[in-house]
């Protein structure tokens, strides 16, 4: 989520171990409980004030990976708010996220799949015997865990009979009608007849077929699928088959626990690397959460509902089963039409702020040296550096008032601000 | 290390030449170099090149209740609870109906503007709509999945401008619009203060002249060059296409797009083509109420049918002739309803295009009912990528073997290019063509095999 230059001070002389333990070992207090964003039936309301929460959360944060990793796997086990119609559901899943998000894959994989969102995000709260529904079973395996092209159609008609039965409560006489969103394993709707999954015969359960995808015959495909995700995530996207293989094994080695592996992609050479700088294109969430803390900000000081879905990037509604993409999922005309109004209006809250006083009484080399030390981009172009001199030369001749802010605002733009 | 950059397989020198050849004689663009597009004033089409608006139904559509066979026993054995009745549907002849949202659509099919293609899918077909999806929109042979989309690479070659390809919506590019080389412009459906289009006064010119310089900057690493010619390209777009946002567009999202998509064709700015998004169709449940009329499928066919009409009575008089539109989802839905009154992932599905270069009619075997697949799925009696060739060979121009990367058969869909403005006497023969090809000649070309 990047961090403001002070931040990054803070980190200089660690060794590589003792600076990536420090993000692990960073707990933060206080979150919240539901009611904070309790709207009544408006839930529309609700998860707007959630994204508030979570977009403040991640500004103010000490350096820790927690915010990053959560926002990973929100994307990683998508499920929206459009779909689940309830930003409670929606909550109680980010709980979950955060409670287990550092612990074993296959325990953090239970609690999602037997979660309500995800029942209802993918249709398992209808499957049942004799009706039974694919959409769960198949994501399960495509999206979850190994990945296509490593299950057969024939291992989705088996993992669909594996969790029938596996449905919410739903809409009940006792109940008044009411649905009730709640998990609850209807023995009688489940089908307790053998099933052919990754080519082994027997009465399948959904517990079972999560033991067979995280520690069984699929461990090895599950391993490296989450794996390359995480390594694409934090370092760059084109990870060598050999780097996801050693990474794979040492994520097996531990039966999956996803701190190990975070750890590991953290502790990794390629992270490290030069040129694994600016691989990244930031996520308008991450660029939105750097920007605004680097100019002392908060969500209330722009519309960051509005911002995200200008961008293309609702926390709480990812716009497929899929998640988000990486890198030039993220570049439009539309999301720069909107990143540009972002930060025309940052540039007016940050002069509220006093952030640009002095820039007046500086001359314009100095004045280039200050922007791009605030924004960490210790490494422009001298031909940037240039670009910018004159910005702040004309403006200074042409509109001397708006000698800080134009050139604020084009900093604030820089492509390398965009990249991580 | 940045490879995602790099192409997918770049054509080489000879391949483009070759290519630009076939586009050259079919009235194509001239291409352009993969860089910033600075000359907008030569990007203005020559005025008769036929432009394609692709409407992508993300979700996938249920095919077999959106036009069909619904006064057949079959038809009403098979689909239960979930089968359209014939009373309120829209008969297209030859015992073939359109849903009962598609009314207008039904007028414009009678008109001899429509072409119902059915039994189109993909034969590797896995049901996974992303892979399905992403199939669909790469159109490479053996179903490769790649980083370019069929579209994106006849622009690769095409392009002319940042407005030759245009995805509507504000969601991001969509894959089959991307290619190596090809600046896709994408335009959010609420325009109101843009970038830099609604300034009379030039004040922000300093900015914009130092936000387009960095764009120019080569040596950087690859993702910073990238987004620094974006930012530029987002300057240049958001004065161009200030036209099309000065009204108020309608409410709704498929209709504001699709009016959006007509105004941006009427500017003329050299768009040749866009895409629409229409998405919801994946009707895992609710999919039909208590009789066919109702249902989230038929509100999503109804918003559908306003917004293809708004769409054609949006354009210009100019433009109205060489607009085709291209109606597709990733693939069809199960014959069997499953236990929530919907329908679970399937496999052909019918390809719908609209427009006066259209020679109306049906295409294509339709999948008999009678005859599933060892899913109980439709039979996929045409492949996708022909409907590709098509295109490419038939309305936009150019080699579709070298977009496609083999070739395919192609079929004969499309009429003759739209007159030039004026040229009455094309006109009056397209007329005559249209009223010889009624009926008898392409409604009797296919028997249904229901």
């Amino acid at each position: 989520m990047g961090g403001t230059t002070s931040m990054i001070d803070s980190f200089v002389g660690m060794t590589r171990a003792n600076a990536v333990d420090r993000l692990f070992d960073t707990a933060i207090p206080g979150l919240p409980d539901w009611g904070r964003f309790d709207s009544g039936d408006q839930h529309w309301q609700a998860q707007e004030k959630m994204i508030e929460w979570w977009v403040d959360r991640m500004i103010t944060a000490p350096p820790t990976i927690d915010e990053k990793l959560t926002l990973f796997l929100h994307s990683h086990f998508a499920t929206g708010r459009e779909k689940v119609e309830d930003s409670r559901l929606m909550w109680d899943q980010h709980m979950v996220l955060r409670n287990f998000g550092q612990g074993s894959f296959r325990a953090l994989l239970e609690k999602i799949s037997l979660g309500s969102a995800m029942l209802i995000y993918l249709d398992n709260e209808s499957n049942k015997k004799g009706a039974e529904q694919e959409n769960f079973a198949r994501e399960l395996m495509e999206l979850h865990t190994v990945g296509n092209g490593r299950f057969t159609e024939g291992d989705v008609v088996a993992m669909a009979r594996a969790w029938t039965g596996h449905n919410t409560i739903g809409a009940t006489r006792e109940n008044n009608w009411q649905y009730d969103p709640r998990y609850r394993y209807n023995s009688e709707e489940h089908d307790h007849g053998t099933k052919a999954l990754f080519g082994i015969r027997k009465n399948w359960n959904a517990h079972d077929t999560l033991d067979e995808l995280c520690s069984g015959v699929k461990a090895t495909a599950t391993s490296d699928f989450f794996a390359r995700k995480v390594f694409k995530f934090f370092v760059h996207t084109n990870p060598s088959q050999a780097v996801v293989d050693d990474l794979a094994a040492d994520f097996r080695a531990s039966d999956l626990d996803i701190k190990r592996l975070v750890r590991a992609v953290l502790m990794h050479d390629e992270f490290w690397a030069v040129d694994s700088r600016y691989a990244l294109v930031k996520s308008p969430v991450e660029y939105m959460v750097d920007v605004m803390r680097r100019c002392g900000l908060r969500s209330q000081d722009d519309s960051v509902r509005w911002r995200m879905e200008g961008m293309g990037m609702t926390l709480f509604d990812p716009p497929t089963v899929a998640g988000w993409g990486q890198n030039g999922f993220w570049l439009s005309t539309a999301s720069a039409w909107t990143k540009s109004r972002f930060t025309n209006n940052l540039k007016w809250k940050s002069d509220e702020r006093g952030i640009l006083q002095n820039l007046d009484a500086l001359n314009p080399d100095q004045v280039v040296n200050v922007i791009t030390t605030f924004f960490s981009i210790f490494d422009a172009s001298d031909r940037t550096k240039e670009y910018m001199r004159e910005l702040i030369v004309t403006t200074r001749e042409e509109r001397p008032w708006a000698m800080a802010y134009e050139p604020f605002a084009v900093g604030m733009f820089m492509p390398e601000v965009q990249c991580a | 290390m940045i490879r995602e950059l790099d192409p997918e397989r770049p054509m080489s020198l000879m391949e483009r030449r070759r290519f630009l050849k076939g586009a050259l004689a079919a009235g194509g663009a001239v291409a352009a170099g993969p860089t910033l597009f600075t000359d907008l004033a030569g990007a203005a089409s020559t005025g008769s090149d036929t432009i394609l608006v692709t409407v992508t139904l993300s979700g996938g559509n249920d095919g077999i209740n959106t036009f069909g066979p619904f006064g057949s026993g079959t038809y009403r054995d098979l689909r239960g609870p979930m089968a359209i009745d014939v009373a309120g549907a829209h008969s297209a002849g030859q015992s073939q109906y359109f849903h009962p949202s598609l009314r207008r659509l039904a007028t414009r099919f009678r008109r001899g503007d429509v072409a119902v293609v059915r039994g189109v899918g993909d034969p590797l077909l896995d049901r996974s709509h992303f892979s399905n999806l992403a199939r669909w929109q790469t159109g490479l042979p053996d179903g490769r999945i790649a980083g370019t989309g069929w579209l994106g690479r006849w622009l690769d070659a095409a392009q002319t401008s940042q407005f030759t390809g245009v995805a509507i919506g504000g969601r991001g590019v969509p894959l089959h619009l991307r290619g190596t080389a090809t600046d896709v412009t994408d335009l959010p459906r609420h325009g109101g203060g843009l970038y830099g289009s609604d300034r009379s006064d030039q004040r922000d010119q300093r900015m914009y002249r130092a936000i387009r310089q960095m764009g120019e900057e080569s040596d950087r690493p690859a993702w910073v060059n990238r987004v620094g010619q974006v930012n530029a390209l987002s300057i240049n777009a958001a004065q161009s296409v200030a036209g099309a946002y000065r009204n108020d567009l309608p409410e709704g999202r498929l209709l504001s797009d699709m009016v959006l998509a007509a105004r941006l064709v009427n500017l003329n700015l050299g768009t040749r083509v866009l895409n629409v998004w229409h998405g919801g169709y994946d009707t895992h449940d609710n999919q039909i109420g208590g009789n066919s009329g109702v249902g989230d499928h038929a509100d999503l066919l109804t918003e559908l049918d306003a917004a293809l009409d708004s769409f054609f009575s949006t354009l210009s008089a100019a433009t109205a002739p060489r607009v085709i539109v291209m109606v597709y989802s990733e693939f069809g839905r199960r014959v069997e309803p499953n236990g929530s009154s919907g329908t679970d992932h399937g496999t052909a599905n019918h390809v719908f295009f609209l427009g006066r270069r259209v020679k109306g009619g049906l295409y294509g075997d339709p999948p008999p009912l009678r005859s599933l697949d060892d899913r109980g799925d439709l039979r996929v009696s045409m492949d996708f990528r022909q409907i590709y060739a098509t295109v490419i060979e038939d309305v936009l121009g150019g080699s579709s073997s070298d977009v496609l990367g083999r070739s395919y058969q192609t079929h004969d869909i499309f009429g003759p290019a739209a007159a030039v403005t004026g040229d009455l006497t094309a006109r009056a023969r397209q007329i005559r063509e249209r009223r010889e090809r009624t009926a008898n000649d392409y409604l009797l070309r296919h028997t249904p095999s229901f």
